[in-house]
């Protein structure tokens, strides 16, 4: 090859050029502040920081869904626990006023004991929640479950929640499992205070299957609510470790590595070092071969 | 038998020979950075009747097929080194890395949705949906604004680049007049490598083709066969644009006045090709694509929407304003006129009650991942595709521009080998000048002597 200065010219600046560029190229990580700027540095790494991206607000979504799912049922177990507490209550009095030991004026006494009993069951189920909305009533929580004439007034849907990836549950609770499919809780409470108002101790007795019935109904109910919080938990803890993932990963893709960026700029600076040193080193040489 | 007078004229060729070698290094040392410029060389013969040497014209020593060859090299790496510049800020337009931009909009405007869902009733659930929808659309336009704006910069400077090629393609022409009428040697030889500079910035603006006729003038022609140059007049080049990023750019030329068809902006190559390719193949198809994403999610989320019903039971609207065309639609999504909390139907059954979530399920899908537009693929999925056609074409040019750098590079070396100037050459040139002058110089003292005796002889 005929070396012409042009040639020589080119060369060095076309080495310049590539030097420059991988010093530049090797330090733009640390002066973006992450490996992965753009989806054209890298197309793969990009679509996966994009995937997981989403990915991650679509837990940040389930979490916050879950955490709102869980109070709920936080409150609705506690309200299903106080309405275990007034059945029992409503069950001991039964039992007291059914004994035959009892005088019919004792039970009499006791009326404003069983009509309280029952106001108290009214008063939680009705009670709304932080956001106004009332338990017990299926999709219609716009009103209490029991309207003045303590009838239900809810009806039977179900809100689907996501809680998880694939996984939905349902938010909402039907008045039928607190109250029974024929309103049977507040009934029998009825027949207790009517029975304990009019002293009739058998009346009294004939209630007591109801009371028991409604516990029962009552204790499930909560036990179902109770596997809907475990169900929840044990979605937390599931979340929490792909969260975790999803953040360790998004961390690998885009975070600066100092101890893989270093030793390359490292490397660049010399290279840009050495081709500097043999411009000049090659232009001293060629000014000293014509010039002396 | 040689006269003295013959001695004479033999040393006086060789000194003027010797010093037009001399002028001539001189001329290539002065220019060996002169684009365009080709080394020169004088050819040396004996003179007729064999007293002495004569000098012809000076040649360059260019090397054309490897010029052709550059000139195309130079034009493929212009053609992706100017889509780079322009798609790089198409980038930014439709880029989510950073966490700002449409599809970080769409999913903010998915949760919003289905934090709804989870709470029916919730008020400020309802108007954090109203504002991620508002969000959304503004999103939709500010990503359409952006770009529209990389490709109206990419029109206004194809309409730029076009100007150039006409002013090269008729300085070209003025010079290659020139050409023609000089003298051969130092004169046309300087006109040349004007025009071989010229040529050169040409070639990096489109992909051209150029052959040399008999009388030393080119003929210059397009990838397409439009001819730029020819027999010292040019034709003008003129890129058309209708102002918007959904129509194609055309590429016209015109002659004497006369307005030639039009050829397809695919075929011109270079730097004005790039533009146009990025124009026609990315930037326009990504506002195309957006207008017709905004257009069908539109119109599937609002046929949802209008078939739920309100917390109040009231059959559900409208929930963005109705775009009236595909085109467009992007720049104009916005929440249906006097939209409120209130009118968004999230239920599907107008009796099931306030906590019926059933419809805003429904529409937090079409929002989503899971949902199905009438383009049969889901919002976010046709989002990366847009982003994706912008990002990996910049991937492409930037790849191409790599690429056929390094291969303009190395036809620059190498043309710089054949036909640049060499200091050691010349200095080696100058030597053999100087030393032919030398010699010339003896022999007509020689000569002289010789004379000086003949005439003490019969003096």
């Amino acid at each position: 090859m005929r070396i012409s200065q042009s040639l020589i010219s080119n060369v060095l600046r076309q080495s310049a050029d590539r030097a420059a560029q991988a010093v530049f190229k090797a330090r733009q990580p640390v002066l973006e502040g992450t490996s992965l700027p753009t989806p054209s540095t890298d197309m793969a790494k990009a679509g996966r920081a994009n995937l997981l991206d989403l990915f991650d607000r679509e837990l940040a979504r389930h979490d916050a869904s879950r955490i709102n799912l869980r109070s709920d049922l936080d409150m609705t177990e506690l309200s299903l626990q106080g309405i275990g507490d007034v059945l029992v209550n409503a069950q001991d009095l039964a039992l007291q006023l059914a004994s035959d030991n009892v005088t019919d004026q004792a039970r009499r006494d006791a009326a404003s004991n069983a009509q309280g009993l029952l106001d108290q069951i009214v008063d939680i189920a009705n009670r709304p929640d932080a956001r106004g909305r009332y338990q017990f009533t299926g999709l219609n929580e716009g009103q209490p479950p029991l309207a003045a004439d303590l009838a239900y007034q809810g009806n039977d849907g179900e809100r689907i929640v996501e809680v998880a990836p694939g996984v939905s549950v349902a938010s909402t609770l039907s008045g039928r499992d607190v109250f029974g499919p024929n309103n049977e809780l507040i009934n029998s409470l009825r027949d207790l205070v009517s029975a304990v108002k009019g002293g009739d101790s058998a009346a009294v007795r004939a209630t007591l299957t109801g009371i028991e019935s409604s516990r029962v109904r009552v204790s499930s109910t909560l036990q179902q609510v109770g596997r809907r919080m475990s169900t929840l938990d044990d979605l937390g803890d599931l979340t929490l470790s792909l969260r975790t993932s999803v953040q360790i990963e998004q961390g690998n893709l885009a975070r600066v590595d100092i101890a893989q960026v270093a030793p390359a700029i490292q490397s660049a600076q010399t290279m840009l070092e050495a081709v500097l040193t043999t411009s000049q080193s090659i232009l001293a040489q060629m000014g000293k071969s014509w010039f002396g | 038998m040689a006269t003295i007078n013959s001695i004479f004229t033999t040393a006086r060729s060789g000194i003027t020979v010797a010093q037009t070698a001399a002028s001539l290094v001189a001329r290539n040392l002065a220019n060996q950075q002169t684009p365009g410029y080709a080394r020169e060389i004088l050819p040396i013969a004996a003179a007729l009747g064999g007293l002495g040497v004569s000098a012809g014209a000076s040649v360059g020593m260019r090397a054309t097929l490897l010029e052709r060859a550059l000139q195309t090299a130079t034009g493929r790496t212009s053609f992706h080194e100017s889509q780079v510049n322009h798609l790089t800020l198409a980038e930014t337009a439709v880029n989510d890395l950073d966490g700002v931009g449409l599809g970080s909009d769409i999913e903010d405007f998915r949760t919003a949705i289905a934090a709804l869902a989870a709470n029916p009733s919730g008020t400020s659930e309802r108007e954090q949906m109203l504002s991620t929808g508002r969000s959304l659309g503004a999103s939709f336009a500010s990503t359409r604004s952006q770009l529209d704006a990389s490709a109206s910069n990419v029109r206004s400077e194809a309409v730029s680049v076009a100007g150039q090629v006409s002013d090269l393609a008729s300085q070209i022409a003025r010079i290659d007049q020139r050409v023609r009428s000089a003298r051969p040697g130092e004169e046309r030889n300087t006109y040349v490598t004007q025009r071989a500079a010229l040529v050169g910035t040409l070639s990096s603006l489109v992909d051209v083709d150029v052959r040399t006729n008999d009388d030393g003038t080119i003929r210059v022609s397009t990838a397409g066969g439009r001819t730029l140059v020819e027999g010292g007049s040019a034709s003008r080049m003129v890129v058309e644009s209708a102002g918007s990023p959904t129509q194609e750019l055309t590429v016209s030329f015109e002659r004497d006045g006369v307005k030639l068809a039009a050829m397809a902006g695919s075929q011109v190559g270079g730097a004005l090709g790039g533009l146009i390719a990025a124009h026609e193949d990315t930037l326009m198809p990504a506002v195309q694509q957006l207008d017709a994403l905004a257009f069908d999610f539109v119109n599937t989320f609002n046929a949802t929407h209008a078939a739920g019903f309100t917390a109040t039971g009231a059959p559900g609207g409208a929930f963005f304003a109705t775009p009236t065309s595909t085109a467009g639609a992007a720049a104009s999504v916005a929440l249906a006129s006097l939209l409120k909390a209130g009118d968004i139907a999230g239920a599907s059954d107008p009796s099931a009650g306030v906590g019926d979530n059933s419809n805003l399920l429904i529409l937090a899908d079409i929002a989503g991942q899971g949902g199905t537009l009438a383009s049969g693929t889901s919002l976010p999925a046709s989002w990366r595709g847009i982003s994706t056609l912008v990002s990996r074409a910049l991937v492409n040019a930037q790849d191409g521009a790599e690429f056929e750098a390094s291969s303009r590079d190395q036809l620059q070396n190498l043309l710089a080998s054949e036909t640049g100037v060499s200091i050691d050459e010349e200095m080696f040139n100058l030597t053999l000048a100087q030393t032919a002058l030398e010699a010339s110089s003896k022999v007509i003292a020689a000569a002289q002597q010789m004379t000086d005796t003949v005439l003490s002889l019969v003096g």
